[in-house]
């Protein structure tokens, strides 16, 4: 938790956000997180519309977005599976489906490939840069540097709770560097 | 009212998949408030009892011989002056007498006697039956009573116990609504912390509190419906099976009846429990998770505004 400073989203301090606003605010964000919290005892699509269920949509909005969503996000076949029948991969897939069903305008991704084995990382990371180029801001939050080496977007390094490096093409420190902010 | 059907259904979906934790909360509610029930009929049929007995207590004044028309028209007045008095009639000798004789056909009281030897009276009821003593004592003393009679001391002594026996239901029940209520509470928190998990994913993705409230509040209203028709049709078949037992045996007649306010004490004892249950399971539902989403809250933002804000 920050303990000066303000984080502004939409141009509004979230820390100063009343409580009824703090859910019209999430909406606007998808996040995606290191161990998926996807709901076990829901299928593949019913966790999708869950979000949706959320935010009143219909059933006719559902039955044609959650579909949608979990075939862009190569899920077609799973929609009436469990997350407990599903690999590593594709349960991250369908948080990724359940975070972008409400076309948010930023995808928060907390160690988004944690879990996850390298070759299955990287589809996780092309998928996000999909994300990324259909017009959503992403923020990805995670220690992996050969994913930040190798996909090299706008990098900031946080240490200790401070940052220590902003570089538009990326790359993570290399170890010379760390020791010079450690 | 989309939302609604989809948390009406989420409602039922949660119930199919945490059966033992459901199945537990709803027998706590059906024993909470059956036993909350029974105290009531207890309560209901000692309150009857000791008001139809007390109905039924007369303070009998016999009054001298020797009394003129105005003396006794003096005394009348002098009674129903006294406070706790409700209805007084008089009973002239030749009244007394005949009721005598009626009730014992076999003896012919005027063969054997010249003169009338019973005395006149008055017969009064009190306002409520703890006064009789207090009224009886003023008669007592009234210049003309020859004696004063009234109930018999088994009649006072269950009087007294069934005074006891409502002051023990009224604190037993009470004391049963903070248990239903604290137990109630209690199962709805272990209820919201198996779905803590669920919770925070419904935050994550933007749902609104109530949205997040009205499954558990569903549960609520639905165990404590559910367990007030149970304790309700329990009660009802004790209460059935009593009557016809007791209306096989002398015993009917010494007992004093409930029959007169029966639809009454089962309205009451409806109202009572379906109201009780609903009424818990509704606030019981919502203050639990109130508590933890405001928590849940206070760990994710760590703002002592907020928790202000939310008292």
């Amino acid at each position: 938790m920050a303990t000066e400073g303000q984080v502004l989203v939409f141009n509004k301090d979230i820390s100063k956000l009343r409580v009824r606003e703090i859910p019209y605010y999430r909406r606007r964000v998808g996040v995606i997180f290191q161990d998926f919290l996807l709901l076990p005892q829901k299928t593949a699509f019913d966790n999708v519309a869950y979000a949706l269920h959320i935010r009143g949509a219909t059933l006719r909005q559902i039955n044609s977005l959650v579909p949608e969503v979990l075939d862009w996000i190569g899920l077609s076949r799973k929609l009436k599976s469990y997350p407990t029948e599903m690999s590593g991969g594709e349960q991250q897939r369908l948080c990724i489906a359940r975070a972008i069903v409400n076309k948010p305008d930023i995808l928060l991704a907390d160690e988004p490939t944690g879990n996850l084995d390298p070759d299955t990382s990287l589809e996780i990371m092309d998928l996000i840069t999909r994300i990324n180029d259909r017009g959503t801001t992403v923020l990805v939050a995670t220690h992996d540097a050969s994913i930040v080496n190798r996909f090299r977007r706008r990098t900031l390094v946080v240490r200790n709770g401070e940052l220590v490096a902003d570089r538009q093409e990326g790359g993570y420190l290399d170890a010379q560097e760390a020791g010079e902010h450690a | 009212m989309r939302s609604f059907v989809f948390l009406f259904r989420e409602f039922l979906e949660s119930l199919r998949h945490s059966r033992f934790l459901h199945l537990t909360y709803g027998a706590q509610v059906t024993i909470s408030l059956l036993v909350l029930g029974i105290f009531f009929v207890l309560l209901v049929g000692g309150a009857i009892g000791w008001k139809k007995l007390g109905d039924q207590m007369e303070i009998h004044v016999f009054l001298k011989d020797d009394l003129s028309a105005k003396q006794i028209n003096a005394m009348e007045q002098d009674i129903r002056n006294m406070e706790h008095v409700g209805d007084v009639s008089f009973r002239s000798k030749d009244e007394a007498l005949a009721i005598f004789s009626s009730r014992s056909s076999t003896l012919e009281l005027n063969d054997l006697l010249e003169n009338n030897p019973l005395p006149a009276s008055f017969v009064i009821r009190a306002t409520e039956p703890e006064h009789i003593e207090a009224v009886a004592g003023l008669c007592e003393k009234l210049t003309g009573t020859l004696a004063t009679r009234y109930g018999s001391q088994v009649v006072e002594k269950y009087l007294r116990i069934l005074m006891i026996l409502v002051i023990v239901c009224l604190i037993t029940i009470s004391l049963l609504m903070l248990f239903t209520y604290s137990s109630i509470n209690n199962i709805i928190a272990l209820s919201v912390y198996a779905r803590r998990t669920e919770i925070r994913i419904m935050q994550l993705v933007g749902a609104t509190w109530w949205f997040i409230r009205w499954p558990f509040i569903f549960e609520g209203i639905f165990f404590g419906f559910l367990g007030a028709a149970i304790a309700y049709t329990i009660i009802f078949g004790l209460l059935l099976s009593m009557k016809q037992a007791l209306a096989l045996s002398d015993l009917a007649a010494a007992m004093p009846s409930l029959g007169v306010d029966e639809s009454y004490l089962f309205l009451a004892l409806a109202t009572l429990l379906v109201g009780l249950g609903v009424i818990v399971g509704f606030f019981g539902s919502l203050k639990t998770v109130n508590n933890f989403l405001a928590r849940e809250l206070e760990l994710q933002l760590d703002s002592i505004k907020i928790r202000k804000k939310l008292g």
